[in-house]
């Protein structure tokens, strides 16, 4: 609803309680905080809580008679967007700031890997086939592919692929044994 | 381009230069310039609704 007042005459009917004005107010200059936000924040949803922001403090200043001059109040409103951006960046900074000191202590510890028996794995090792062991010392050791592996050793890759299989079967076996 | 009034779409009286209004957009405006812009969108219905 258009009450076809001025921008200067809604002011000081806001702050005699006339809950028209104070709508139409939000109807008039909503819109166009929106479109300052648009501008400086450069994303719709932090443009409107700009607006809901900025409207709460004009309403509750001119509610207040704090706007002393009502032909001002564009100004005010500009002057409130202006100020409430630079706290949503300060804010921003802060919390980056926050992140960036504080961030690494909230990252929760990776689990604890399991604790091998490095002296028992090695005898596992040692109990494999000659060829079971070259192909999981280049695995996981030389950390060579199938391929790589399959061409040293000159056996297929399907092959090579099997007898890892194999291998790890035995030293998964042979690790659990002394669990 | 400052004139503050109560227009609707296409009823301003000294309205900002395309040009100008794709500077604001673009944040290549001078900072006095760009002030300027954003006091004449905040009272001018016509120029907002060009953007």
């Amino acid at each position: 609803m258009n009450l076809g007042l001025s921008d200067a005459d809604l002011a000081p009917r806001i702050a005699a309680g006339d809950r028209e004005a104070e709508a139409e107010m939000c109807r008039r200059m909503g819109p166009r905080i929106r479109l300052y936000g648009l501008r400086r924040l450069r994303s719709p949803s932090a443009a409107d809580d700009l607006v809901q922001q900025v409207l709460l403090k004009i309403l509750e200043a001119l509610r207040a008679a704090r706007l002393r001059e009502p032909d001002k109040l564009v100004q005010f409103v500009l002057g409130t967007c202006r100020m409430t951006v630079l706290d949503l960046r300060r804010s921003s900074y802060r919390q980056e700031e926050l992140l960036a000191t504080f961030g690494g202590d909230l990252m929760p510890d990776p689990p604890p890997m399991p604790r091998l028996d490095d002296r028992h794995l090695a005898r596992c090792v040692q109990a494999l086939k000659e060829r079971e062991r070259s192909v999981v010392v280049m695995t996981f050791y030389d950390e060579q592919t199938a391929a790589e592996t399959a061409r040293f050793l000159g056996i297929s890759e399907a092959n090579i692929r099997v007898i890892r299989h194999r291998a790890i079967q035995q030293l998964r076996a042979c690790m659990g044994a002394t669990l | 381009m400052t004139t503050p009034h109560l227009g609707g779409p296409n009823d301003c009286s000294n309205p900002i230069e395309a040009a100008v209004l794709m500077d604001y957009w673009l944040a290549a405006l001078p900072s006095a310039a760009e002030q300027a812009v954003e006091q004449h969108l905040m009272t001018c219905d016509g120029c907002r609704d060009r953007r």
